[in-house]
């Protein structure tokens, strides 16, 4: 009795996800580190495998490669593609896949209507549409918008639909017994309540919306940065490949960032649930 | 209100993207101004009779790629790739002007019919 | 003058689809409340004492009977008939005043009118200078006393608290039983008051129902002879008459305990 007590009101241990290294030596090692191992790893794979140039090009060659580029003027194009259409892509998505989370999230019969469909569907990868897409909008930005909109959809609709259904029964009790009709519920409740979910979930589809992104303009041939390096591997262009792929990675993680990190972080301190 | 407005002020979201724009809105006015300078002084010449140019040709300080060729496509019918020249003809005389104003090309002059 | 709550032959069954059984979680239920009244509901762990408040919520249907406010039969959850929940159950993303005034924004009461209903029951309850904090700022005790404050605020002819207290601290919970009792008196209310500790029960309650172990029933209702106003901690372990109305409505709910054959009632 007495130490269930003392387990209750103990407060947990906050465990360290990240180590809040109080030097700034030690901050500069845990955030430099890891790529400074990766980068040791494949200049040594490079001399340890007498690799040439067009194999396995030097990292500072794919830096020069994103240099040559810049200067060319295909770089801020095919950035200024890719960005456009995961943006147009996205917000087709979102757009569609709250609202179909949220009716699916609220209304059992629509759950039973539309859930082992949604979940059939989500077994086809978005690339394996890409055949049909390419028949049905041919050659096409289209093609591209939607085949990345169907990869981003899935995570969007999923946990919008978990979002719905955790809001706990007590959230929605209080406000019924405040007087509030079923609007008041859902507007005041439901959807404020799936929110940080929601927010999680357009993370998630924008992460696998990119890589659709990269995967058909690899394929279609309509520019962006897939299509930079898939016309590359064409050229012997192995420095410009690699350029390509660290482009990939570093414009992901500026969006996740300055976009959709701090979206989430902003609600979900709001909603109290994480503790400052 | 203000505390909201002035975290968001703060926010890195705020500052970069800001910093994006006045960046790059100031390359673009930057290219602008230089834009003449691009043109030789045959062709301004040529631009200030005629509607449309016949055939100019476009120097770049790289040998051209599909994408150049493509891009300068939309422009007028290219008529030809040599060296680091590509060669133009039918381009209308204001959109000559916006080929100036790209920072990837060198200079624009009048080509040989 | 007629009751503020009736409840009469009031039963309540539900279908378990894991044993696929029929349970009768409560069985022929019948006591009035008067207005004004504060009513404390006890029993053994598992008699449906929260199942109970939730049909006078209107959050469920009974089975048979009937539940009357002011002579009006209950047939949902309404404005009339407020509830704070063990679970705190305000809304993360609203500050204070705005969970406060909840209610009122439900019913369309002008700003002006909201914001001076606010900031009375914000002192009221003690939470002034509290007012734009977010709930995951507050201590376990403050977000009760913010839920007690929405559900005042929005003037229901009754207050159901369901364990209200159960979840904070020993210290925090004899501390607000205090409050309780002082807002009580305060606003006026009539308070329908459930909780599995006798000592609260019989603390706070004008009058104190006992709930037979499962399936419950009334078992006793015991009328505390005393005054609200004259309660306070510690004193009233000093007196005989409390201590000893205490030690009668342990006792019964013990022998309830005893033949369920459960050895969970947890008394402090």
């Amino acid at each position: 009795m007495a130490a269930t007590l003392e387990a209750a009101s103990a407060k947990p241990k906050a465990i360290k996800l990240t180590p809040d290294g109080s030097s700034l030596w030690e901050r500069l090692f845990f955030a430099v580190g890891p790529y400074l191992f990766l980068i040791l790893l494949w200049e040594g794979l490079r001399r340890l495998l007498h690799a040439d140039a067009s194999t396995m090009p030097s990292l500072w060659s794919a830096v020069e490669a994103i240099g040559r580029v810049a200067a060319n003027g295909i770089l801020p194009d095919y950035i200024f593609h890719s960005l456009e259409r995961i943006t147009v892509a996205g917000s087709i998505s979102v757009v569609i896949g709250v609202s179909v989370g949220i009716t699916i999230g609220l209304n059992a019969t629509a759950a039973a209507l539309f859930l082992p469909v949604i979940r059939y569907f989500n077994s086809l990868a978005g690339i394996a549409w890409l055949p049909l897409f390419l028949i049905w909008f041919g050659f096409n930005d289209k093609t591209i918008i939607l085949s990345i909109s169907y990869n981003l959809f899935f995570p969007v609709v999923f946990n919008t639909i978990i979002g719905i259904r955790t809001v706990p029964k007590v959230f929605r009790q209080g406000v019924l017994t405040l007087g509030g009709s079923w609007r008041d519920v859902v507007f005041g409740v439901m959807l404020p309540g799936a929110l940080p979910n929601v927010i999680s979930g357009i993370r998630l589809g924008v992460a696998y919306g990119w890589r659709a992104l990269i995967a058909s303009e690899m394929l279609l041939g309509l520019g962006g940065i897939g299509y930079m390096i898939f016309k590359a591997q064409a050229n012997d262009l192995t420095d410009r490949i690699l350029a390509g792929m660290l482009l990939i990675g570093i414009l992901w993680s500026l969006m996740d960032y300055l976009i959709l990190q701090p979206l989430e972080e902003a609600t979900i301190r709001r909603w109290g649930l994480v503790r400052r | 209100m203000p505390a909201m407005l002035k975290s968001l002020i703060r926010h890195r979201t705020f500052l970069s993207l800001v910093t994006l724009v006045v960046l790059w809105g100031g390359f673009t006015a930057f290219q602008q101004v230089i834009a003449p300078s691009r043109l030789d002084p045959a062709l301004r010449q040529a631009m200030t009779k005629e509607e449309t140019i016949g055939r100019i040709a476009v120097d770049l300080s790289f040998t051209p790629e599909d994408f150049h060729i493509n891009y300068l496509q939309q422009y007028g019918v290219v008529a030809g790739v040599s060296g680091k020249t590509i060669f133009l003809v039918q381009v209308p005389r204001n959109e000559v002007r916006q080929l100036s104003e790209l920072y990837w090309i060198k200079s624009i002059r009048l080509a040989d019919q | 003058m007629p009751y503020k709550i009736s409840v009469r032959g009031l039963v309540h069954q539900y279908y378990n689809r894991h044993t696929k059984e029929t349970v009768l979680a409560l069985k022929d239920i019948s006591f009035d409340v008067n207005a004004g009244e504060f009513v404390t509901i006890v029993g053994p762990s598992g008699c449906g004492k929260s199942t109970l408040l939730s049909l006078i919520a209107g959050l469920r249907k009974p089975s048979a009977g009937e539940i009357l406010v002011d002579g009006v039969a209950v047939s949902g959850p309404g404005v009339d008939r407020g509830m704070v929940f063990q679970e705190f159950a305000i809304l993360p993303w609203r500050t204070v005043q705005q969970n406060i005034g909840h209610g009122l924004e439900i019913q369309k009461v002008s700003k002006e009118k909201r914001d001076s209903v606010i900031a009375r029951y914000v002192e009221m309850v003690g939470l002034q200078g509290f007012e734009n904090k977010y709930p995951y700022e507050l201590s376990g005790g403050m977000k009760q006393r913010v839920a007690v404050a929405r559900t005042l605020a929005a003037n229901p002819k009754v207050v159901l608290m369901d364990e209200p207290l159960a979840a904070l601290d020993a210290q925090t919970r004899v501390t607000l039983r205090e409050e309780i009792l002082r807002i009580s008196l305060e606003a006026a209310c009539t308070i329908l008051f459930v909780t599995h500790s006798v000592d609260e029960a019989v603390f706070l309650g004008d009058r104190v129902v006992i709930l037979s172990r499962h399936p419950g029933e009334v078992k006793e209702i015991v009328t505390i002879p005393s005054s609200r106003e004259e309660r306070r901690y510690p004193s009233i372990h000093e007196n005989q008459r409390f201590e000893e109305i205490k030690h009668h409505v342990f006792q019964s709910i013990r022998q309830e305990v005893e033949m369920a054959d459960e050895t969970t009632m947890r008394v402090e």
